[in-house]
């Protein structure tokens, strides 16, 4: 790698770190400043509240994701394949539309609003929306475990259920944890649903002390305990991922073997994996289109237009600048031996586990000397942060599945680094940039803290407009804008599945199946 | 042999995967106690599926298979993998990687090593197998000679009607192949077990078993005189 290009990655490493050093100071400053006022009795309400929250999500994201996944991954019966791209449509949903939809159904049936603003019915709404957090990885997981170490422990006289508790799931463990611990993760970044469910969490607690009180301090200070949560879940994240990896370390001869069921044996367990699919996803774009034909007002969409046209170029604009960041780290992880290197990537690609608030407060202490906070260029800076390392994962991915040689061959056939990138990698790793700005465009289009924290004055993204008219009640005025958001983010899933970005693409020497 | 309880009887098995040709077309085989087969034949022929269906992995499309004297299966008897007394070493050893050796090799005693006999009978299988020393050492720690040979221990351990080899020597490097398949075979003598092991290298099945056959057109022949010469 030359001098230019080692500058450039440090340069890029310190930029995007340099917000969370702002915090770090501004929050640590406020820490011991004596004009600091933060009550006791609300800390323990903002931590006690996203505990609960984060246990209930998580355990129903767990078991919906979990028995989705055992399904697919064990079991052959009519239907499956269908099942498998339906398990991962609820990430095109947010958890706030989910809960604005529900809500307002809810309400037209007669429930009164205020008893549906609860812990329970959140936790409900995030364990839907994440379960194929938990789906994605223990799917894989699952997929990827030989089917001689199955068949061995039957051999051995296990049973089916025993095989479970003692093969399955100590071996998939790290998988589930680690999709686990990402669930937790976006739970604790929640601003849209818990806000309007009027539960007080770290994050509501961020933002209204930032907009409610202006305290930038206290704001600060608040991120930055979230922050310190949230490099706990990271490290031991990173810890579980090394271990699954470990788990994987095994040569894998043996195809998976599906045991045929019938439909009317698998229609209870394809029941519950349709649960979240049909209440996070179907159910909210049912009610918002029926909403949408029963009160139709031109003056809503045209409404929707500005805020449809700025969501847009904000993504694909943001998503392009993701992706080529992404593309930068990945080349770097690919092609540059060293662990400095690889260190420095890893630390430039934090901001996948740091609340899109945390980034926001951050970037709005880091910007403020410059005046660019509440500027175009913070919000695609904070888009940046938040996404590069979806960017970088997804397209390290593909490229891990391109033969080396390829590249070498181009270089003994005389071609520099930068023609090699040109003329073999690029080409070869069309489908998976083609998936992480896809990924990284729906992630944008779905952002709120972040975005509703650094906009410009009077500029209008979707999920904006949406959040907007949801606090002041205006529910079915935000028919509209949630539709377009679902009907775009659930197009990305589908095109991204269907250019294999989830890993759960039929290998079709897999499909043996094996008759009980 | 025909008085006499045989180890393994097969009798015109017919086997074919949906929407392929005939893997086993009416193949019979009679293996007496404690002797050691070896079947020959070229990649996808249908060694393996042979194997896996000895032990109650697939199911037979037509004739029998009795094991120790028991009707295991037929077109219409199938008796699950678990009830079988059988066991098998895989091509990839599937070796538990989240079990210690010893847990691995306890896996198919029932109380898993807790009673004095079961931890005996384990610690007889790493001395057989020399792994003594490595019992609580975890998988990914062990070479490719050590982990065959827990995958032996492992299948042999609950003491099975017969012991099925998948290819168990092939990922092994040529050095090392010759003296874990010595060690295995003089386990196997100890124990007095009855085994089949399939593979393409003629060397092997030679060096391995008491009889020698190739699978072709989806029938048994016997080698033994291409493994005489």
């Amino acid at each position: 790698m030359s001098l230019l290009a080692k500058f450039f990655i440090l340069v890029c490493v310190a930029v995007f770190l340099a917000p969370l050093f702002a915090l770090v100071v501004e929050g640590s400053g406020a820490f011991f400043s004596e004009t600091l006022t933060l009550s006791p009795e609300l800390l323990s309400a903002y931590g006690q509240n996203s505990l609960l929250l984060l246990l209930g999500s998580v355990f129903g994201a767990v078991f919906f994701g979990g028995v989705t996944a055992y399904l697919c991954a064990r079991f052959e019966f009519c239907g499956r394949k269908m099942l498998q791209w339906l398990a991962v449509l609820p990430l095109g949903v947010p958890s706030y539309l989910v809960a604005y939809t529900w809500v307002d159904f809810l309400v037209d049936q007669g429930v009164p609003g205020g008893s549906l603003r609860n812990l329970t019915l959140t936790c409900f709404i995030f364990a839907f929306s994440l379960s194929p957090y938990i789906f994605l990885p223990v799917y894989v997981a699952l997929v990827s475990l030989s089917g001689s170490l199955i068949e061995s422990a039957r051999l051995l006289g296990r049973s089916r259920l025993a095989i479970v508790r003692e093969i399955e799931i100590p071996l998939v463990r790290p998988s589930l944890f680690a999709g686990a611990l990402l669930a937790a993760m976006e739970v604790l970044a929640d601003f849209g649903t818990v806000d309007f469910m009027a539960i007080d969490t770290w994050s509501t607690g961020i933002y209204r002390s930032w907009f409610g009180y202006g305290d930038r301090a206290r704001a600060a200070l608040l991120a930055l305990v979230l922050l310190s949560f949230s490099g706990v879940i990271l490290f031991w994240e990173a810890r579980l991922r090394g271990r699954a990896s470990l788990a994987r370390t095994g040569r894998n001869t043996s195809d998976l073997v599906r045991t045929r069921m019938s439909f009317r044996r698998a229609f209870p367990l394809i029941l519950v994996a349709l649960v979240p699919v049909l209440l996070a996803c179907v159910l909210p774009l049912l009610i918002l289109v029926q909403r949408s034909l029963l009160s139709f007002d031109v003056e809503q969409w045209i409404a929707v237009v500005r805020p449809t046209t700025a969501t847009l170029s904000l993504a694909l604009g943001s998503g392009a600048v993701v992706v080529c960041f992404g593309f930068l780290f990945a080349f770097v992880l690919q092609l540059c031996a060293g662990r400095f290197w690889n260190d420095m990537v890893r630390l430039a690609t934090l901001g996948y586990a740091l609340p899109g608030g945390v980034i926001g407060i951050g970037l709005l202490v880091f910007l403020a000397p410059f005046s660019l906070s509440g500027s175009l260029v913070g919000l695609v800076f904070a888009y940046c942060i938040r996404f590069v390392t979806l960017g970088t994962s997804t397209i390290e991915a593909g490229w891990l599945t391109v033969p080396r040689v390829f590249e070498e061959q181009a270089r003994i056939l005389g071609c520099s680094t930068l023609a090699v990138l040109r003329r073999v990698s690029i080409p070869l790793l069309q489908k998976s940039l083609a998936c992480a700005f896809i990924l990284v465009c729906i992630d944008i289009i779905k952002e709120l803290p972040a975005s509703m924290l650094l906009r410009p004055f009077n500029f209008e993204t979707l999920a904006i407009r949406t959040y907007n008219l949801a606090s002041d009640e205006r529910l079915a005025e935000t028919a509209p804008a949630s539709l377009l958001m679902i009907v775009l983010c659930v197009a990305g899933v589908f095109l991204a599945q269907s250019l294999g970005a989830f890993g759960i693409s039929e290998n079709k020497k897999a499909g043996k199946n094996h008759e009980q | 042999m025909s008085n006499e309880i045989l180890s393994l009887q097969i009798n015109d098995a017919l086997f074919s995967y949906p929407g392929t040709p005939s893997v086993l077309a009416g193949l019979s085989l009679r293996v007496g106690l404690g002797e050691r087969v070896a079947v020959l034949g070229q990649s996808g022929i249908g060694k393996s599926s042979l194997l896996r269906l000895i032990a109650g992995l697939e199911k037979l499309s037509g004739g029998e298979i009795w094991i120790h004297g028991e009707k295991v299966s037929s077109a219409q008897l199938h008796v699950p993998p678990e009830k079988r007394r059988v066991g098998m070493v895989f091509q990839d050893w599937a070796v538990f990687p989240h079990l210690t050796v010893f847990e691995n090799i306890a896996f198919g005693l029932q109380r898993r090593g807790k009673d004095v006999s079961e931890r005996s009978r384990v610690g007889e299988l790493l001395t057989e197998f020399e792994l003594q020393g490595l019992e609580s050492r975890m998988p990914s720690t062990l070479s490719g000679g050590q982990l065959q040979r827990v995958a032996c221990a492992r299948a042999l351990a609950p003491k099975p009607e017969i012991l099925l080899l998948d290819e168990a020597f092939s990922s092994l490097d040529v050095s090392l192949r010759q003296r874990v398949r010595q060690q295995v075979v003089g386990a196997l003598k100890l124990e007095k077990a009855t085994s089949i092991l399939v593979t393409h290298d003629l060397d092997e099945a030679r060096e391995f078993a008491d009889r020698v056959f190739e699978l072709r057109h989806g029938c048994l022949h016997d080698a033994s005189v291409v493994s005489a010469g």
